[in-house]
């Protein structure tokens, strides 16, 4: 149970988890009596555990994703501007949130280097919450309001990397180029798809979401910058 | 147990229901164990999809809110949807040092420890998050994720000296 001075880590875990049989947790409990080290340690674990244990076990998730979730119980695929039996909002209802998705994604990207530098990382989820998982049935013309905020709010974030990119390991660069290079990829076949099909509600949800990932690297890129 | 029994027999506004009730709890969930939001969002609207087409096998022997966690916790863990083109992009944008903080957001919410739970090692923190905030206990984890009991706890160990360390810098 112990070194030749100290309680091992996993008696320390156990003990405070509870687990210890009983003859081994009064060895450790004599032991503590008298190691201070050993209390500290406890102490340090079981304050970790209290922090934990007061973490909240609810978080409302961004957005409403029930549209999306009603749409796959549906059935896999549903053609964009179809009237769908079922769908209890009104069509109006739908595309004004969008034209609001639009306008979060205007704001977003005015103010992106007010965020960066705040860290605030609220920003991102408000992408995702706008758009993403509960996006009304949209055609490409529609989409595109959208896909212009996506893009300058990307345009943005990129710039502000590629200003301070020598502030960045050769490493980390290397990684975001190739993790933006594969996203590039996604969006350009989603996006050339799209066209193809410019009524298809998945390619515009598969789309947006391309998008968003690209908005959250830049942005976590922008975390990894030191603070100027 | 009367909007499950209503929702196992079709009734969609029942099911929408449910997921209003235990969707703070399923996302919060993912978004711990995935460490990104995106996917979070994700999985929680696969974890609904899923539990809507297994109603049926859903006998009540536990509650509705524990299956619906045990789906959360095998879809989130086994890489359910996963496509040639995610797990590139998992796999390059987690080596940033530094990844999303989930939850955040909310008053009072402790996002040091979020953070630093974020950037645990997927086992280590997976196995954290079942034990140290969802409560489960090291056989259930095992079973839930495959894994050998002691395996679970050496997981468990080591998230805990790296979010002890990482806390105390």
């Amino acid at each position: 149970m112990t070194d030749d001075r100290h309680l091992s880590e996993e008696t320390v875990n156990e003990m405070v988890d509870g687990a210890l049989p009983a003859h081994r947790r009064a060895e450790a409990e004599q032991h503590l009596a008298a190691c201070e080290r050993c209390r500290r340690e406890t102490a340090r674990l079981r304050a970790l555990l209290q922090r934990a244990g007061a973490l909240p076990r609810r978080a409302e998730p961004p957005g409403d994703l029930w549209a999306g979730i009603a749409r796959e119980m549906r059935g896999p695929r549903v053609l964009a501007l179809e009237s769908r039996a079922g769908d209890r909002r009104p069509r109006w209802a739908a595309v004004s949130r969008l034209a609001a998705a639009g306008l979060v994604l205007a704001s977003l990207s005015a103010a992106t280097t007010a965020l960066i530098l705040r860290r605030d990382r609220t920003a991102t989820v408000a992408v995702g919450a706008a758009v993403v998982p509960d996006a009304p049935p949209v055609a490409l013309a529609e989409f595109r309001r959208v896909e212009a905020g996506y893009v300058r709010a990307a345009d943005e974030l990129q710039e502000a990397v590629n200003a301070r990119r020598s502030q960045l390991m050769p490493e980390t660069v290397a990684t975001v180029e190739r993790s933006l290079a594969v996203i590039d990829t996604a969006i350009s076949e989603a996006r050339d798809a799209l066209e193809r099909d410019p009524g298809n509600r998945t390619l515009v949800d598969m789309l947006s979401a391309h998008y968003e990932r690209k908005v959250d690297l830049l942005k976590r890129t922008t975390d990894l910058l030191p603070r100027s | 147990m009367e909007l499950v029994r209503k929702a196992s027999a079709g009734d969609e506004a029942a099911f929408e229901q449910l997921y209003r009730e235990h969707a703070g709890r399923v996302y919060a969930l993912c978004l711990r164990l995935s460490a990104d939001s995106v996917r979070a969002r994700e999985l929680t609207q696969d974890v609904f999809v899923r539990a809507w087409e297994k109603l049926d096998s859903f006998r009540g022997e536990s509650a509705f809110g524990s299956w619906l966690h045990r789906l959360a916790v095998n879809l989130a863990l086994t890489g359910h949807r996963g496509d040639a083109r995610r797990e590139r992009r998992v796999r390059t944008t987690d080596t940033l040092p530094e990844v999303a903080a989930p939850l955040s957001h909310g008053g009072g919410a402790d996002i040091d420890l979020e953070r630093a739970i974020a950037t645990l090692p997927p086992g280590a923190r997976a196995v954290f998050v079942l034990y140290d905030i969802e409560g489960y206990q090291h056989d259930e984890i095992a079973a839930m994720i495959g894994i050998a009991v002691g395996t679970s706890k050496a997981h468990l160990f080591r998230a805990r000296r790296l979010l002890r360390e990482a806390l105390e810098r």
